[in-house]
């Protein structure tokens, strides 16, 4: 199995009072071909910025990250606008990351018609498509977002990142804001999609409960490195780091 | 929808109620009457000066002067101005179309150039075009209108020549003129005081609108908006702008009032025969009826421009509208 992504000594650094604050702080990882690898930590452990500066969306201080053999840092123009097309993502928040001003049929056309996908009436066959492969009704196009429950507004994101085609999706937190239930039942679609279209998933998360069932293998963050980075199995079994310890430790257990 | 219409139209009816006693009321304090010029010299007769202000109802007690005048405003008649001999209506007939079009063509001017500039600040956020731009809009909104005005006048009408300094149609026989020509000749006048007022306006807007705009660009949708893979000013006129404006068109419908204010020092200075410069030349003359209408007017502009702007803020963020 080959690298769909590799990520050498990558650095993020945000600029703060007397200096720099390293957010990421040399980080190497390799995500597979269709495989999930998850990512984990505790707040400020630095997942959200790898996963931004995997994805241009903050600029990356040194390092180099590689996508299907392309060096991603260095991209510009129309080569990164063709990036983003193969690599997607789903924020935390839904009610934040859809444009409340669009109703969702043209929120998921956008990226069609950037990329020039498809033909105006081909686009708005995949919307409805893609909103019924989310478990949403292609009559659903003409509302506005705010008119969605947090679960449907997750999947009109899902939607969203998936009107493009991409290969790769980066999942930020993407279920940490939805109850277990809705939580779920989005966990589920995730998996059904990425084995309906072979997708490589980056799931990034705070709690190591979620990630049990949907990862592959597990990198664990803490303050800005990876600390660890084990097949899921393992990584449940002998957690070799504290920070992994303390992840697996914090998960609710009901006592019989 | 029918309620809320009622509401507002008994609401304005109110503010004009208040608005004209009030101006009625404090014309009783100031000195002088139409007439002191006239007829207060020493070499008039008491006899005449008494029949002059008879003859207008001026010997009447306040009151019954207000009664009178409120009366004959609900039959919708203005009164007589006496300093320029003709029907109140006619005079604001001639001078509230060449206010709305000087205050409307600033008013469109002045938010096209705000938006446009708060757009080109957002793109380039902290560098050399942003600050630039910082700099001259606070320098708008710092310097008074008339300073503009007379800037204006002197650089741009007096040394270069470049458009006329006073009045608005060039001297000659305008009927005879092709209609272009006279357009032409009225926007060669309307430059200077409607680019003066404007430029207040565009300052305004720009700053209220590129705050708005960097409040909005640290959402997580215009994130969303990039990673699509949308170049950054699609991205800020598509995403942005849209989530941005609404408060920018609220705040202009307050604004509006203080625009007309300003609209009367301009018109002053550049001899622009409308409300503002009537308004100015009625209370120097102490010509009450005039004066009266003016206010009212200038209340009821107020009045609608702001119910006007709150619908189209509404219609603009429909979830304001929409989201329980």
């Amino acid at each position: 199995m080959s690298a769909l992504l590799e990520i050498r000594d990558l650095v993020v650094e945000y600029a703060s009072r007397g200096g720099h604050t390293r957010a990421v702080d040399a980080v190497s990882l390799d995500v597979m071909h269709g495989e999930t690898l998850a990512l984990v930590g505790e707040s400020g452990s630095g997942k959200t910025s790898l996963g931004r500066a995997i994805l241009r969306l903050v600029p990356a201080a040194s390092g180099s990250v590689r996508f299907d053999g392309e060096d991603v840092l260095a991209l510009g123009g129309d080569a990164l606008r063709h990036f983003r097309r193969r690599a997607q993502v789903v924020f935390q928040d839904p009610k934040a990351s859809l444009d409340p001003r669009m109703c969702v049929g043209d929120v998921v056309r956008e990226g069609i018609d950037i990329h020039a996908l498809a033909t105006r009436q081909e686009a708005n066959r995949r919307v409805q498509r893609l909103l019924e492969e989310v478990g949403l009704s292609a009559a659903d196009a003409g509302r506005f977002p705010h008119e969605f429950s947090g679960g449907e507004r997750q999947r009109i994101a899902i939607a969203r990142a998936l009107a493009v085609e991409p290969e790769f999706l980066v999942l930020d937190e993407a279920v940490s804001a939805l109850d277990v239930l809705v939580r779920r039942q989005v966990l589920d679609l995730l998996g059904a999609l990425q084995a309906a279209r072979g997708l490589t998933y980056l799931f990034i998360a705070h709690d190591l409960a979620v990630v049990e069932r949907i990862a592959t293998r597990v990198a664990v963050m803490q303050q800005g490195r990876v600390v660890e980075c084990a097949p899921t199995a393992a990584l449940f079994a002998t957690p070799a780091s504290g920070a992994a310890q303390a992840l697996l430790a914090a998960i609710p257990r009901i006592p019989w | 929808m029918t309620r809320q219409l009622v509401a507002r139209l008994l609401h304005a009816i109110a503010v004009c109620a208040v608005v004209a006693t009030s101006v009625f009321v404090l014309l009783q304090f100031a000195p002088g009457d139409p007439f002191a010029t006239a007829l207060d010299g020493a070499d008039v007769p008491p006899s005449v000066r008494a029949e002059g202000r008879a003859r207008y109802g001026f010997d009447l007690p306040p009151g019954e002067r207000f009664a009178r005048w409120t009366g004959a405003l609900v039959r919708g008649e203005l009164g007589y101005s006496a300093s320029r001999h003709r029907a109140v209506a006619d005079v604001v007939g001639d001078a509230l179309p060449r206010t709305l079009l000087l205050v409307g063509v600033a008013l469109v001017l002045g938010f096209a150039a705000g938006v446009g500039i708060a757009l080109v600040q957002t793109r380039h956020h902290r560098r050399w075009q942003d600050r630039l731009f910082g700099v001259l809009t606070l320098g708008g909104v710092a310097m008074p209108e008339f300073l503009v005005a007379l800037l204006a006048m002197t650089w741009l009408g007096a040394r270069w020549r470049l458009f006329p300094v006073a009045g608005i149609g060039s001297l000659g026989d305008a009927a005879a003129w092709p209609v272009w020509e006279r357009i032409v000749d009225l926007l060669w006048h309307l430059a200077l005081p409607a680019g003066a007022l404007a430029l207040a306006v565009a300052s305004r807007v720009a700053r209220h609108q590129r705050a708005a705009l960097l409040g909005v660009m640290r959402e997580d949708y215009i994130r969303t908006a990039r990673a699509k893979g949308l170049g950054e000013w699609n991205v800020i006129v598509r995403h942005a702008l849209p989530n941005a404006i609404g408060p920018v068109i609220a705040l202009l419908g307050l604004a509006l009032p203080s625009l007309v204010g300003g609209a009367v020092l301009i018109e002053r200075i550049f001899g622009w025969p409308g409300m503002g410069l009537t308004l100015f030349d009625a209370l120097l003359a102490r010509d009450y009826p005039l004066i009266l209408a003016a206010v009212l007017l200038a209340t009821l502009l107020a009045v609608v421009a702001r119910t006007v702007t709150e619908a189209v803020a509404e219609f603009v963020v429909p979830r304001r509208a929409r989201e329980p």
